[in-house]
């Protein structure tokens, strides 16, 4: 790995937990989302998976361990992933606002599920019935954050790492 | 029909569902109380005071009690984007700075609720107990 994409890495796990600092008063409204995967698209699965791990690292450092940190370390990774199996495929910022969208609906029960492995299955169900309303807000949130932000972030991005930072 | 207005017929779909889907939620699956007489007790521990409370309710949750009887119990309250918490009970205000808080307990278990969605079930015990995390 060269000396620039380590600065990289560095600059856009920045650009992501700043992101996600900046929007904590709303609850579940994030850009994290959609972030990775355009960082997925533009720079690759190899950097962004690295990403996905300084920020999920950060969040300890910011907020202090808790078990569902470690879920952190799989979900992110989980829609890089994901991204990058359907990046060629979606030609247009509805598929990816789809994706965001479920991705977000579903965050609850995937915390849900971790969750309960640490606190048994009661808990679990009712962490994610608890957390309904919220997982509905972050799948709008998502879907229309990415449907309006997705192609002007994404070109942006395209335009100035093809023009030196590749 | 042009991309802008196919986003925002798009959006506006969306948050249609989204609003379905809450209304269901909140008719099929949020915690549902028993407007009902109970009689219920409230018990603070604060460093080394006890107190108990026994209380003849109408309320569905835990919140509405305690707010109602708000002067009795010397509680305080804050509202977090989350939901409110309890943050002086007893007249005594938990040290944020310290990381304190009233932890709950409903009959001896920890709660796995917010005081807003505990609700309230006749011969129950809720206890407030001054915690650091």
């Amino acid at each position: 790995m060269k000396i620039r994409d380590i600065a990289l890495v560095g600059v856009l796990s920045a650009t992501i937990t700043a992101g996600k600092l900046a929007l904590s008063i709303l609850p579940n409204v994030e850009i994290v989302t959609i972030l990775f995967i355009v960082y997925t698209i533009v720079f690759g699965i190899r950097k962004t998976l690295m990403v996905s791990i300084v920020f999920s690292t950060m969040e300890i450092f910011i907020y202090g361990f808790s078990t569902w940190f470690i879920a952190y370390y799989f979900i992110w990774p989980l829609l890089i992933f994901l991204t990058n199996a359907v990046k060629d495929k979606i030609k247009t910022e509805y598929g990816f606002a789809f994706i965001g969208g479920i991705f977000g609906l579903s965050f609850g029960l995937f915390f849900a599920i971790f969750e309960s492995f640490f606190y048994g299955m009661f808990y679990g169900i009712s962490y994610w019935i608890k957390g309904i309303p919220f997982d509905i807000v972050h799948g709008v949130s998502n879907f229309i954050i990415i449907l309006i932000l997705y192609k002007p972030l994404l070109n942006v991005l395209e335009k100035y790492y093809n023009r030196g930072l590749r | 029909m042009n991309n802008s207005m196919k986003k925002l017929v798009s959006i506006i779909i969306v948050i249609v569902i989204a609003v379905l889907l809450y209304f269901a939620y909140n008719n099929l699956l949020s915690p549902e109380g028993i407007i009902a007489d109970k009689e219920v007790t409230i018990q603070v521990n604060i460093k080394n005071i006890d107190e108990s409370y026994s209380f003849q309710t109408e309320y569905e949750f835990l919140y509405e009690l305690v707010k109602e009887n708000k002067k009795e119990l010397g509680a305080g309250f804050k509202e977090y984007s989350y939901g409110v918490m309890i943050i002086e009970l007893l007249n005594y205000r938990v040290n944020e700075s310290n990381n304190e808080y009233f932890h709950i307990y409903v009959n001896g278990e920890d709660a796995i609720e917010g005081v807003q969605q505990i609700v309230l079930n006749d011969g129950d015990v809720y206890t407030f107990e001054l915690k650091a995390w």
